[in-house]
């Protein structure tokens, strides 16, 4: 515990970039010093479970610090994020050297302040994790919705209240684990509509069912049942269990741009709203496939590897420009403090 | 060839047909003068940086291997409203916060305003006509004194001409290397298709 | 998305913390703020293991998780029947109850897939 104090007052020191960890740090340090400070009145197992909390948050907060934040599709995703949890959350993002993804939420917040007096952590902790590579390509970053989905599962209780309301006939570990699947499939599709069925095809098409995933055809099946309002009793099932719980139904939370007269000329679309930011990754993976099979013009003089760059430059541009404006927007009709 | 001013400038900003000049975002249409547009400067940055290698090296000699550029710039990215200091005698690669799209029977220059010349920070450089992209900065203190600067402030102002004919950007490979590009990107001189003939002709002379 | 689903172990960890408190016999170092914690996310995860239509929202996924493995684990749920709060645990029922919580899958190893 002593050395994760000296590890997060080290932290400390590093400029960030984001009030909300900084105000987060600063409340996990004053934590952690009351809990070593009463070390010796714990015993060794509850001071382990809480070094490792603490620890696995210091690993969240050193991407904090990080000068390559992926801050486009951060937006994205916290935005998305918002209308599925009340509390405040504070975003780190780590890029990785695999080809994994994660959206996880660690919070030592929430078991510190029970243990600490006048210790109250007003935001959660959140680490959004995906491959270095392909930190300027948003149209692979589909993938973080899924997490999301599995994100919003885990707050929200999801899949483990359905284990309750409709335990599985069989081979429950399987139908756990394909249940918090087709779930966070549907999540992502909520928001980013076909898109989630091309990214799965263009990367485990032949995937067979397995104890961890269902097959890749079913999981696409669900999806395209679910989007073009296809009865589907896996679908129907998920709503029930939400309804059940007292969430929000599954629905089309995006509207997908129409982008080509944009994208033909090179040119960054302006997006209108929320909808319109989630749907440009429908709209993207759908132009991207048209653009690789139909070779127009202006794409016919380049190379898979160009076309796919410029379109997700394209996309990530659009993005940003819709935060700028935003922002610039707010600063300008709110008046600017001396 | 004429220089596009007054209300033919704005009234090509302003419009969404083809042949315009399309710039996103537009965040102030002041930035709009009677001669030139004013740009902000843009939130990615690559920053030059001391290997243990001590130059940059463009074309490797016959069966030597060579260090990518890249490798000697560090990414950095920023929000707009932040600060990026710039230090005496650095190289900083930056672009516009605006997205160009020119026409093909365009082009401009860019150069840096006037309050920034006057603090040591030069810029000078031109865009191709048909250009897409965010404008690539090359930033370089020439003064004493590091320099904070605030990322999405009027950093450059830039001038467009007309051309009598137009020149197809798009379709000539060879002149398509920084095309579409978001963000600043390292120099592809080590790209250049003359480097292996100039070898080749190097060997010749041995 | 490839990769399994994350674990859920981060549910239960405020529940398993208090019982080690108990086992270990430090219930002067549990605050007011934990014992009433404990006791809601018992009290909940009780009514759900006995009618799963109270699973509105206002039920936490502490007491959903709890409440599922009091349903997978007979001897759990016999042993929460006289639990209401801290004060109702002794030290042994404590080490009896970390054991049928230990970090793991909440499905045991026996409805494993077979090949």
């Amino acid at each position: 515990m002593h050395l994760l104090l000296d590890e997060l007052t080290a932290l400390s020191r590093t400029p960030y970039f984001n009030k909300s960890l900084e105000q987060y740090l600063d409340n996990l340090i004053r934590a952690v010093r009351h809990v070593v400070s009463r070390f010796d009145n714990f015993p060794s197992d509850v001071t382990d479970q809480i070094a490792e909390t603490v620890w696995l948050a210091a690993k969240y907060l050193q991407g904090g610090t990080s000068k390559a934040v992926p801050y486009e599709t951060v937006y994205a995703l916290r935005l998305a994020l918002m209308e599925w949890v009340d509390q405040p959350c504070a975003i780190t993002t780590a890029l990785r050297d695999d080809l994994d993804y994660h959206f996880w939420s660690i919070d030592p917040g929430k078991v510190l302040e029970k243990f600490v007096p006048d210790v109250a952590f007003d935001s959660e902790l959140i680490q959004i994790a995906l491959p270095k590579l392909y930190r300027h390509f948003p149209l692979y970053n589909v993938a973080l919705y899924h997490e999301l989905g599995h994100f919003v599962d885990s707050k929200c209780g999801v899949i483990s209240f359905s284990l309750i309301w409709r335990p599985p006939r069989q081979r429950p570990r399987i139908a756990e684990a394909h249940r918090k699947e087709h779930f966070s499939d549907l999540f992502a599709a909520c928001y980013t509509g076909s898109a989630i069925s091309l990214f799965l095809d263009s990367i485990a098409s032949d995937a067979p069912i397995s104890a961890t995933h269902p097959a890749t055809a079913d999981r696409i099946s669900v999806v395209q049942d679910f989007l073009s309002g296809t009865p589907n009793p896996i679908v129907d099932f998920y709503q029930d269990v939400l309804k059940q719980r007292g969430l929000p139904e599954l629905n089309k939370r995006y509207v997908s741009p129409s982008i080509k007269p944009n994208f033909d000329a090179i040119r960054t679309y302006p997006i209108a709203d929320n909808a319109e930011l989630h749907g440009l990754i429908d709209s993207g993976w759908i132009y991207l496939c048209e653009a690789y099979e139909q070779k127009r013009e202006p794409w016919s003089a380049m190379s898979k590897q160009e076309i796919m760059r410029i379109i997700n430059d394209l996309i990530e541009k659009s993005i940003r420009n819709r935060m700028v404006k935003l922002k610039w927007s707010d600063a300008t009709n709110h008046g600017t403090s001396a | 060839m004429q220089l596009i001013t007054g209300h033919l400038l704005k009234e090509s900003i302003l419009s969404d047909q083809e042949d315009s000049i399309f710039l996103d975002p537009l965040l102030d249409e002041q930035q709009i003068g009677p001669v030139t547009l004013d740009v902000r400067l843009g939130y990615d940055f690559l920053v030059s940086v001391v290997t243990r290698k001590p130059y940059i090296e463009l074309a490797a000699q016959s069966g030597a291997s060579r260090r990518g550029v890249s490798s000697y710039f560090q990414e950095t990215r920023r929000e707009v409203g932040d600060r990026f200091v710039l230090y005496p005698d650095q190289v900083v690669l930056t672009t516009t916060l605006e997205y160009l799209s020119l026409p093909t029977n365009v082009y401009a220059d860019v150069l840096s305003r006037s309050s920034y010349t006057r603090l040591g920070v030069h810029v000078n450089t031109m865009v191709q006509p048909g250009f897409k992209g965010c404008v690539p900065v090359e930033l370089y203190n020439h003064g004493n004194n590091a320099i904070e600067l605030v990322v999405g402030s009027r950093i450059c102002q830039m001038r467009f001409f007309k051309m009598v004919g137009n020149a197809d950007y798009v379709n000539d490979a060879n002149i398509r290397k920084y095309y579409g590009d978001v963000r600043p990107m390292v120099s592809r001189a080590d790209q250049d298709e003359d480097l292996p003939v100039l070898e080749a002709a190097r060997q010749s002379l041995d | 998305m490839l990769r399994a689903a994350p674990e859920r172990n981060g549910a239960l960890e405020l529940i398993r913390l208090t019982l080690k408190l108990v086992q270990h016999r430090c219930e002067n170092d549990i605050s007011d703020d934990l014992k009433a914690h404990f006791a809601r996310v018992v009290r909940e995860a009780k009514l759900l293991t006995s009618d799963p239509r109270e699973g509105s929202s206002a039920v936490s996924p502490e007491s959903i998780e709890l409440a599922l493995r009091m349903s997978l684990y007979a001897e759990l749920l016999e042993s929460m029947e006289d639990v209401d709060g801290v004060d109702t645990i002794s030290p042994e029922l404590a080490s009896k109850l970390l054991r049928t919580m230990e970090n793991q899958p909440v499905y045991s190893d026996q409805f494993a897939f077979a090949p």
